[in-house]
């Protein structure tokens, strides 16, 4: 990204490796692109579904990979897409092909933070304190819901131990914090970079 | 001997490891697998601690989580923790337990005195001594508290870890018994996910205290088989150490699991919660006590406890015993004791006849019994040296060390009982036990009233598989039948205690029930019987039996208290878990934290958020650093990160119907590109928020809110959105962390954004006061929105938050030359005061209307808006209402006091409240204080002199009413 050096990452790139499987790493500078549309009118998903180059999930908490893009779907009328890229020139695409619909495309890109737990312990990790049984729910590919006081979009990336959590950007240095100390059971190294919370 | 009432042999302990542990400063030892109370016994000491109003002394009297008098504060320091059973409490080397309850210490206690005015202190005797005065109350609590209470807390903050974790099971067992090891077992061979929980360190229940036979085998062998496949079976979870301590709706349980006071790293105890499809509860039951006079001297103990004792920990708890009971349950207890080397003086068996076999057995051993006796006494106090007897064998004095008591089993039915399970009373118990199943969870083995072995594994194996309940839960099992005979005759001058813990005796039952008491709720609370930290687990139904004799009702019609989480106390660090400190209370940053800190910042709080409210020099005060910001901001320029405030993006075809039904004023003819500020109301007619909301395209809006009202306004938009106004076609998406956000505020903005800008027309005709522009600033895609809060040219710039740090240096960079400062929130405030413009949470405190606040004139008639209706209620039309003002001291520093009462004379004393102040600063700019008030009929009294108080401070001072705008009032500056 041309702009990189401009920009400034919510975590500033930070990583944490814990022993005995389990990670935590920023994942900055992705693409997240909030869509709203009617999911029922057919033009739409279409639409959306050839300038994405993949199938629009319609059940919530349902996602779809695709050329390094994620496609989750939130609500019956809501979506993500997250991407490696810059959601910039997506937002501009969509928005000519949908122009003169009733619908929402709003560049996210920077609202939240996202941060890669993975390892044999992930799931342990996300267990205690989420009250989502994620193991169980193996359909879903994301979930809505709270990391104890933090609220969180889970994307289970990869089955069944990589998760993306993004996170409000303001929260990311408190949660990156609690994260860090929940981890604690599980043997966490000191991060080499950690903020002073 | 240092052990002398251990056996030379047996028990599940390991004797090649000795373990030393100190008791009040004195020294022991044990083994590993003692538990401090086992440890206690076999070292042969008999006072733990002193009971909670008379101060006697009390021994060991149970063998698990039931126990009511053995409570120690374990370790030193503020590693400390008070009240622990140390029936529970597992040895390991250097183990520090100190008594309780006891001063100056165990042996000589001065509180036991209380014991012998007990005749002065009867039960509820504190509401009736410390009724009167009432105002004397707070201090007579005082002195309650300190001769009272139970333990003492730790000497400081409690440097543990204790954490947390979710669980999901289909099945959550309850106790690690038979049954709940069959239930189990037959769950997990169908591929059910299993929690097996035991409050335990090891699982078996009762197969540990006592010898039993299960299929022909030592049921010690089916045990390890048993546990052996749990533990190879990858659906099953295994947790000792652990009780189930609540549950709740929903199949929700509460679970606190010591996870161990030496595992390294681990956390020392952790707080499970479970959800559970279903639940089998297999808890077990609990030896009721027997009451006769001095029924808690310290060697008195259940004579299942005994037993357990002597078959875990191979400690044979007294060497000359006298077994008393009312049930067929401790004939084996007081065998296997003879056999191990105790001698048996009296058997006395309550009912009027003995069972055959059993008596068979005793007459074999020559063990003496006494059918049809009672005790009538105990001698010794620290320790029973004797107990006398009457029987039809006349009366005896027998020398004793033990006696041991069983009044029957009471079934563990807390956690059928907390999820508003019924109760029924089971006559042949002589207690209750769970009258049905609901909600998916089921009770099997002895909390179900089922006490054969065989049928507590039948039900546990049915239960695991999902089979249906037994229709009467425990009704075909033959129970040994528990005659009413649990209560003696008292003699005088003795006490025949029902609740150990909180010393509570049959004679205040009594007095109770004289009084008037009827209802078992009411009795608990007036006796305190049920009411200690062992919530009445032994002494609840003796009680309520004492209860129904009183009034002359049957046993079980009395009813039962309520019972309710938790089972055993719960530290409440393990409730806690990790939310301490930094980690409780979650920080909101703004994408330039790191740049406010590093240049002096001083941070201030905005809900979650951090916000700079001044940059602190060096040898500069914060008066003078705030007016240094606003000297600049008004002569030159400044930079305000406002990140902060909230960002809410409409689009959708019917975006300005929605706009137009939130705010007070219309939005029709707002043209692309352009702004307008906008009021909205709740639906009772107050000022909910505030903000500009710029038109990004024909149908695309950007509207913003108050910082502290962000979530509330979306929240409040999407309800009207999905209930109301379902049929409007707009989407709401909130943006607040998309942008960070800044204000270039200052004559001199338009000239640093200038320089920063080659495709965004600056001049004052192209780029207007309301509008909005996206172009680059400094190379970053940024929109640039001229709108002013400072009364000044002002600009707020927004860019996707990665660049805010960026924009934020390329504008102090090239504002060098102007001399732009970065301000915070105190100038921000200092400016907005001096503009007279309100914020909402100070003047609009929601008991303002629009017109109340000025902006009357704002409001449409044309249009329908929530809380348009309100508007016409007469106490929003009717009589003085308190409007905005602004606030002159006649002496120009005067500080005005924070919420200063305005009132019309400067006479002392009670007077009407005509308003208060809202706000107030230093305003550089014009050398004064300034204040804006809200004040009743308030614009009608420019010019009046009035007075700010403030009865609290003593303080009065004169004032001027002023309209609320002290700079600027013609906005020449922002349109400059």
């Amino acid at each position: 990204v041309a702009e990189a050096p401009l920009a400034t990452s919510p975590l500033g790139g930070l990583f944490a490796r814990i022993a005995d499987g389990l990670h935590l790493a920023e994942r900055p500078f992705l693409g997240k692109l909030a869509l709203r549309g009617d999911a029922a009118d057919g033009g739409f998903v279409a639409t959306v579904s050839a300038v994405l180059g993949c199938v629009l999930p319609q059940a919530p908490g349902a996602g779809i990979a695709h050329d390094q893009r994620a496609v989750l779907c939130l609500a019956p009328d809501e979506w993500v897409v997250v991407s490696e890229a810059n959601a910039g020139d997506r937002v501009v695409l969509l928005r000519q092909a949908l122009a003169g619909q009733c619908v929402a495309l709003v560049d996210v890109s920077c609202a939240t933070a996202t941060v890669s737990v993975g390892g044999t312990n992930a799931p342990a990790l996300l267990r205690k304190v989420c009250s989502v049984d994620l193991a169980r729910q193996s359909a879903r590919a994301c979930w809505e819901t709270r990391l104890g006081p933090y609220a969180v979009l889970i994307h289970r990336r990869r089955a069944p131990e990589t998760f993306d959590l993004h996170v409000g950007r303001s929260y990311a240095r408190s949660c990156w914090l609690w994260l860090n100390d929940a981890a604690t059971e599980f043997d966490v190294r000191v991060p080499i970079n950690g903020p002073d919370g | 001997v240092t052990q002398p009432f251990r056996l030379s042999e047996g028990g599940a302990i390991d004797r090649t490891r000795p373990l030393a542990f100190t008791f009040d400063g004195r020294r022991y030892a044990g083994y590993a697998g003692d538990t401090l109370a086992s440890a206690l016994l076999a070292n042969g000491v008999r006072v733990i601690g002193r009971s909670f109003k008379y101060h006697r002394p009390r021994g060991i009297v149970g063998g698990g989580s039931e126990e009511p008098n053995a409570l120690v504060r374990l370790g030193e320091g503020t590693h400390a923790e008070p009240n622990l059973r140390a029936t529970q409490i597992e040895l390991f080397d250097g183990l520090v337990a100190t008594s309780q309850n006891r001063w100056p210490s165990l042996r000589l206690d001065i509180g036991a005195i209380n014991n012998t005015l007990s005749r002065l202190i009867p039960a509820g005797f504190y509401y009736k001594t410390f009724m009167w005065p009432a105002s004397r109350w707070m201090s007579y609590e005082r002195l309650i508290r300190r001769a009272a209470g139970l333990g003492r807390a730790p000497d400081g903050p409690d440097p543990d870890r204790y954490d947390e974790r979710h669980f999901d099971a289909e099945l959550l067992v309850a106790g690690g018994g038979p049954a709940g090891i069959a239930s189990a077992l037959a769950a997990a061979r169908q591929g059910t996910r299993v929690l097996l929980a035991d409050e335990g360190p090891a699982f078996g229940g009762s197969l540990l205290g006592a010898p039993a036979i299960i299929g022909g085998e030592p049921a010690a062998a089916w045990l390890a088989a048993a546990l052996g496949e749990l533990a190879r079976a990858s659906n099953v979870t295994l947790l000792r150490r652990a009780t189930v301590f609540g549950h709740y709706d929903h199949g929700l349980f509460a679970v606190a699991e010591q996870v161990g006071d030496h595992a390294a790293g681990q956390p020392r105890q952790r707080f499970w919660k479970v959800r559970a499809e279903r639940a089998v509860f297999a808890t077990g039951a609990i030896e009721r006590p027997l009451v006769f006079p001095d029924n808690d001297r310290p060697g008195i103990m259940l004579a299942s406890a005994a037993r357990m004792y002597l078959h875990r920990f191979a400690v044979l708890c007294g060497r000359r015993i006298v077994v008393v009971t009312n049930n067929d349950s401790a004939y084996d207890m007081a065998i296997e004791s003879q056999r191990a080397g105790a001698t048996i003086a009296a058997f006395v068996e309550l009912r009027t006849a003995a069972p055959r076999g059993p008596s068979a057995q005793l007459a074999a051993l020559g063990i003496p019994l006494r059918v049809g006796g009672t005790i009538t006494g105990i001698e010794g106090r620290g320790s029973v040296a004797a107990v006398r007897l009457a029987s039809a064998a006349g009366e005896e004095r027998l020398v004793a060390d033990l006696v041991c008591m069983s009044g029957g089993m009471t079934p563990t039915v807390h956690l059928h009982s907390q999820g508003r399970g019924k109760l029924r009373f089971v006559q042949s118990l002589g207690a209750f036990a769970p009258a049905h199943c609901m909600n998916g969870t089921q009770s099997v083995g002895a909390c179900n009233g089922t006490l054969a072995l065989e049928e507590c594994l039948q039900q546990g194996f049915a239960a695991g598989v999902g089979a249906a309940p037994l229709a009467t839960p425990g009704g075909t099992t033959k129970v040994e039948p528990a005659a009413a005979t649990s209560i003696m005759p008292a003699r005088r001058g003795t006490k025949c205690f029902v609740d150990f813990q909180n010393d509570v005796t049959v004679a205040d039952i009594a007095l109770a029930a004289r009084e008037g008491y009827r209802s078992v709720e009411h009795v608990k609370r007036y006796t305190t019987l049920g009411m200690g930290t062992d919530q009445g687990k032994l002494g609840n139904i003796v009680g309520l039996t004492a209860l129904g004799d009183a009034l002359g009702i049957a046993a079980g019609a009395v009813g039962v208290t309520t019972f309710r989480p938790p089972y055993t106390p719960v530290t409440i660090g393990a409730l806690v878990a990790r939310r301490l400190g930094k980690l409780a209370h979650p920080v909101r940053r703004t994408a330039l934290h790191d740049w406010h800190e590093a240049n002096g910042a001083v941070m201030m709080n905005a809900g979650l958020w951090k916000r700079p409210q001044y940059y602190a020099m060096p040898g500069v005060s914060p008066q003078s650093a705030v007016d240094r910001e606003v000297t600049t901001v008004r002569s030159s320029v400044g930079l305000v990160d406002v990140s902060t405030l909230g960002k809410i993006e409409l689009c959708g075809p019917d975006a300005v119907t929605l706009l137009d039904r939130l705010y007070v004023n219309g939005w029709q003819n707002l043209a692309v590109g352009r702004g307008r500020y906008g009021v909205m109301l709740r639906d009772d007619g107050m000022v909910l928020d505030d903000g500009v909301t710029m038109r990004l395209a024909a149908e695309r809006f950007l509207m913003t809110t108050t910082t502290l009202n962000a979530d509330a306004v979306q929240e409040w938009i999407e309800f009207l959105l999905q209930t109301a106004w379902h049929n409007l076609k707009v989407y709401v998406t909130p943006v607040t962390e998309q942008w960070f956000a800044a204000a270039l505020a200052g004559p001199k903005s338009r000239a640093v954004l200038a320089a920063l800008t080659d495709d965004i027309a600056m001049g004052n005709a192209e780029f207007p006061l309301m509008s909005i522009r996206e172009g680059r600033l400094a190379g970053i895609p940024a929109r640039v929105m001229r709108i002013s809060f400072s009364g000044e040219l002002s600009y707020e710039i927004n860019v996707p938050a990665d660049y805010g740090p960026a924009l934020w240096r390329a504008i102090l960079a090239v504002g060098a030359r102007y001399g732009v400062v970065p301000y915070g929130v105190e100038a921000m405030g200092t400016m907005r005061i001096e503009k007279g413009h309100v914020v909402i949470g100070a003047e609009a405190d929601g008991r303002a209307t629009a017109d109340d606040l000025g902006l009357g004139g704002m409001v449409s008639r044309s249009k329908d808006f929530v809380g348009k209706r309100s508007l016409r209620l007469p106490g929003l039309t009717a009589g003085p209402r308190r409007q905005l003002v602004g606030l002159l001291t006649k002496d120009p520093a005067a500080r005005l006091p924070v919420g200063a009462q305005i009132v019309e004379t400067a006479t002392r004393g009670p007077q009407h409240r005509l308003g208060h102040v809202t706000s107030y600063a230093y305003s550089a700019s014009l050398g004064r204080q300034v204040a804006l008030a809200l004040v009743a009929d308030g614009r009608a009294r420019y010019g009046q002199d009035l007075f700010a108080v403030s009865p609290t401070a003593g303080i009065s001072i004169a004032v001027t009413v002023t309209p609320p705008c002290f700079l600027d009032p013609e906005g020449e500056r922002q349109r400059g």
